[in-house]
C-alpha cells in the first residue's frame, strides 16, 4: 500500500513539473532537506556552518573574491534551498557535467568558481580553497536526503515560454516600476537596510553582477523573476511583463565581462551570440558592454 | 511562555487609556515641554507634538502595556502613509482617525520628519523558541513566506522608507497590526506583500513574532 501511494504521489509529481516548464511555477522545495539544526557538531559540521556563512554574506566571509555588493542568498533563496531559485542541492547533484559556456565538463567546484568570477564580479577561487570546500560542504549536506528523491530536475530554474510579442524595454520600464523599484530602487542600485546591510540587491550598475553572469542573459531572467519575484509573490507576473522587465534590467549596463577581449564586437561574437543577451546591442541610446558603469 | 488573558485586559485597558485621552493631553501641557495646542475638527490645528505625546509618549517611545507603538526614526514617507490612511479611514483606529482628520497635509509632513529624524529604538532580540526564530530568519518558504528579516532588515531594523523597523515596538502593537493586516482594517501595504504574507500566519505565529520582534524576554511573557 505503502509502495502504490509513493508511485501515484510519484506520478502526481511528475506531471506537475511537466506543467512547472510552462508556467514557471516550481513545486515546493522537498521538505526532506535539513534543517540548521540538524548540521552536525564535528569538523565537517563546521565547515557546513562555514559555507553557509560564506552563502548568507559572500562580501564578509569570501571577501578576496567578491567585486560587488551580492550575495549567494541574494538569487538562490531560502539559504539556497528553494526550488526554481537554483537550488544550491540540486546544483550538486547536477555535476560533474558539460557547460556549453566553456565547452567542456566543468565540476561542482569549477561551476563556484564560475559564481564568483561573473554573478560576484569578483576572481575565482583556487581549487581546493577553504571558499570552495565549505560551500561544497554546505551543499552536499544539504542535498544528503535528496539523494532518493525523484524530483532531480528542480536544478536551475524553470524555463519560461517565449512572449506572445518580443520583450520591450518601455513596457519593461513601466513593469519595474509597478512591481520591482519598491525593493531594487529606481536606479537599480537595490537598499540597504538601517544597519548597513544589504537589504535588496543592486540589479544593474558598479555593484552588480557583471556580463558574464546567467541573470545577464534574458531567458535565465526572465524565469527566475516569473519564478521568485516579487519576493513571496512568484508566479503573479505574467510570462510577457517577466520578459519585458528582464529586458529592462539586462537593459543597462553593468562591469565588464572578465571574457572581454577588447572589443565589445568580438566579445560579442565570441561570448553572447545569442538573442538571449543584449551585450553589443544599443538600447535606450546606450551600446552595453561600452561602459561606463553607472556608479549605484 | 504568552499569557492570553494579559493580552485581552491590556486590550481593554487600552480602550479606558482612549477614553481619558483628554486628561492626559492635560497631564502633559503642565509638562515643562513646549505647550500643544490640540487640534480638533474642521480647524487645520497645525501639527501638535503633544497630541500625538498623550499616547505615544513625550519621546515618542510609545507605550509597551497599551500596545501604542514607538514612532521614533520611523520612515518618514511611511508615517505620512499612514496618517493618510487614519484620516481616510482605510486604516482602522477610532482615536488615529479623528486625530489625522484633523492634520492638514503639511502638519502630516511635519509630524513625520519630525519622528523619522530620532534615534530609533532598538533591542536585543531573543528567540522565544525555534519557531521565531524561523520566521524571522528563514521564513517558511513552503507557503511562500519570505523571512521578515528579508524586508525588515537584519534584527527587523528597518529598510529605507517603506519597510518600518519591528524591532523593538510592544509586543502588543505588532500582534494587532499582523492581525489588522489579517482582518482587512489596515491597507496591505505596498504590492499587497504584508496583506498577502499576513494571511497565511496562524495566530501562533503571530504571537511568536509579536513578541520576538519587541524584544521581550522568553520568561515574561511579553513585558521587554
Amino acid at each position: 500500500m505503502k509502495h502504490l501511494m509513493a508511485l501515484v504521489l510519484l506520478m502526481t509529481s511528475l506531471t506537475t513539473l511537466g506543467n512547472d516548464l510552462s508556467d514557471g511555477v516550481p513545486e515546493e522545495s522537498p521538505s526532506v532537506l535539513p534543517a540548521d539544526r540538524d548540521i552536525p557538531k564535528d569538523e565537517f559540521g563546521k565547515m557546513v556552518r562555514q559555507g553557509q556563512l560564506i552563502f548568507s554574506d559572500t562580501g564578509q566571509f569570501a571577501r578576496a573574491y567578491v567585486g560587488n555588493d551580492l550575495s549567494c542568498r541574494n538569487c538562490h533563496l531560502d539559504q539556497g534551498r528553494k526550488a526554481g531559485s537554483a537550488p544550491l542541492w540540486a546544483a550538486f547533484l547536477s555535476y560533474p557535467a558539460y557547460r556549453a559556456k566553456n565547452h567542456r565538463v566543468n565540476t561542482f567546484a569549477e561551476r563556484l568558481q564560475e559564481c564568483f568570477r561573473y554573478s560576484m564580479n569578483g576572481k575565482a577561487p583556487p581549487l581546493g580553497d577553504p571558499t570552495l570546500v565549505a560551500l561544497e560542504s554546505y551543499a552536499y549536506w544539504m542535498e544528503k536526503n535528496a539523494k532518493i528523491n525523484p524530483r532531480l530536475t528542480e536544478r536551475g530554474v524553470p524555463q519560461l515560454q517565449k512572449p506572445s510579442s518580443p520583450p520591450s524595454y518601455e513596457r519593461g520600464k513601466i513593469v519595474y516600476a509597478n512591481n520591482c523599484e519598491l525593493c531594487h530602487g529606481a536606479n537599480g542600485q537595490g537598499k540597504r537596510a538601517n544597519d548597513g546591510h544589504l537589504a535588496f540587491p543592486p540589479l544593474w550598475g558598479n555593484r552588480s553582477f557583471n556580463w558574464g553572469a546567467g541573470m545577464a542573459q534574458l531567458d535565465k531572467a526572465a524565469a527566475y523573476i516569473k519564478t521568485n519575484m516579487p519576493l513571496s509573490l512568484g508566479g503573479s507576473l505574467s510570462n510577457q511583463d517577466a520578459w519585458d522587465v528582464a529586458y529592462f534590467v539586462d537593459g543597462h549596463d553593468r562591469p565588464q565581462d572578465p571574457r572581454y577581449t577588447g572589443s565589445v564586437d568580438e566579445t560579442r561574437a565570441l561570448f553572447h551570440h545569442t538573442r538571449n543577451s543584449l551585450y553589443g546591442h544599443l538600447v535606450a541610446g546606450h551600446v552595453l558592454g561600452s561602459g561606463p558603469v553607472s556608479q549605484n | 511562555m504568552m499569557n492570553k488573558t494579559k493580552y485581552v485586559e491590556r486590550g481593554k485597558a487600552s480602550l479606558k487609556a482612549l477614553l481619558f485621552l483628554p486628561l492626559a493631553l492635560g497631564v502633559h501641557a503642565e509638562s515643562p515641554h513646549p505647550q500643544p495646542r490640540i487640534p480638533t475638527g474642521g480647524e487645520s490645528g497645525g501639527f501638535n507634538l503633544a497630541t500625538c505625546a498623550g499616547c505615544h509618549g513625550i519621546e515618542g517611545d510609545g507605550n509597551a502595556a497599551e500596545g501604542t507603538p514607538s514612532l521614533r526614526g520611523l520612515p518618514s514617507t511611511y508615517l505620512k502613509e499612514q496618517l493618510h490612511a487614519f484620516a481616510s479611514g482605510e486604516r482602522q483606529n477610532p482615536v488615529m482617525s479623528s486625530i489625522a482628520q484633523a492634520l492638514s497635509t503639511e502638519d502630516i509632513t511635519l509630524a513625520a520628519s519630525h519622528y523619522a529624524q530620532l534615534r530609533p529604538l532598538s533591542r536585543p532580540l531573543e528567540a522565544q523558541d525555534e519557531s521565531a526564530n524561523d520566521l524571522a530568519i528563514h521564513g517558511r518558504w513552503s507557503e511562500n513566506i519570505p523571512p521578515c528579516d528579508d524586508c525588515h532588515g537584519p534584527e527587523g531594523k528597518g529598510v529605507g522608507e517603506n519597510f518600518p523597523a519591528l524591532n523593538g515596538q510592544p509586543a502588543l502593537y505588532l500582534e494587532n497590526q499582523l492581525q489588522a493586516f489579517k482582518k482587512g482594517s489596515r491597507p496591505s501595504g505596498p504590492l499587497k506583500l504584508m496583506g498577502n504574507i499576513a494571511n497565511k500566519l496562524s495566530d501562533t505565529d503571530i504571537r511568536t513574532l509579536s513578541l520576538y520582534y519587541s524584544g521581550s524576554s522568553p520568561m515574561t511573557g511579553g513585558q521587554p
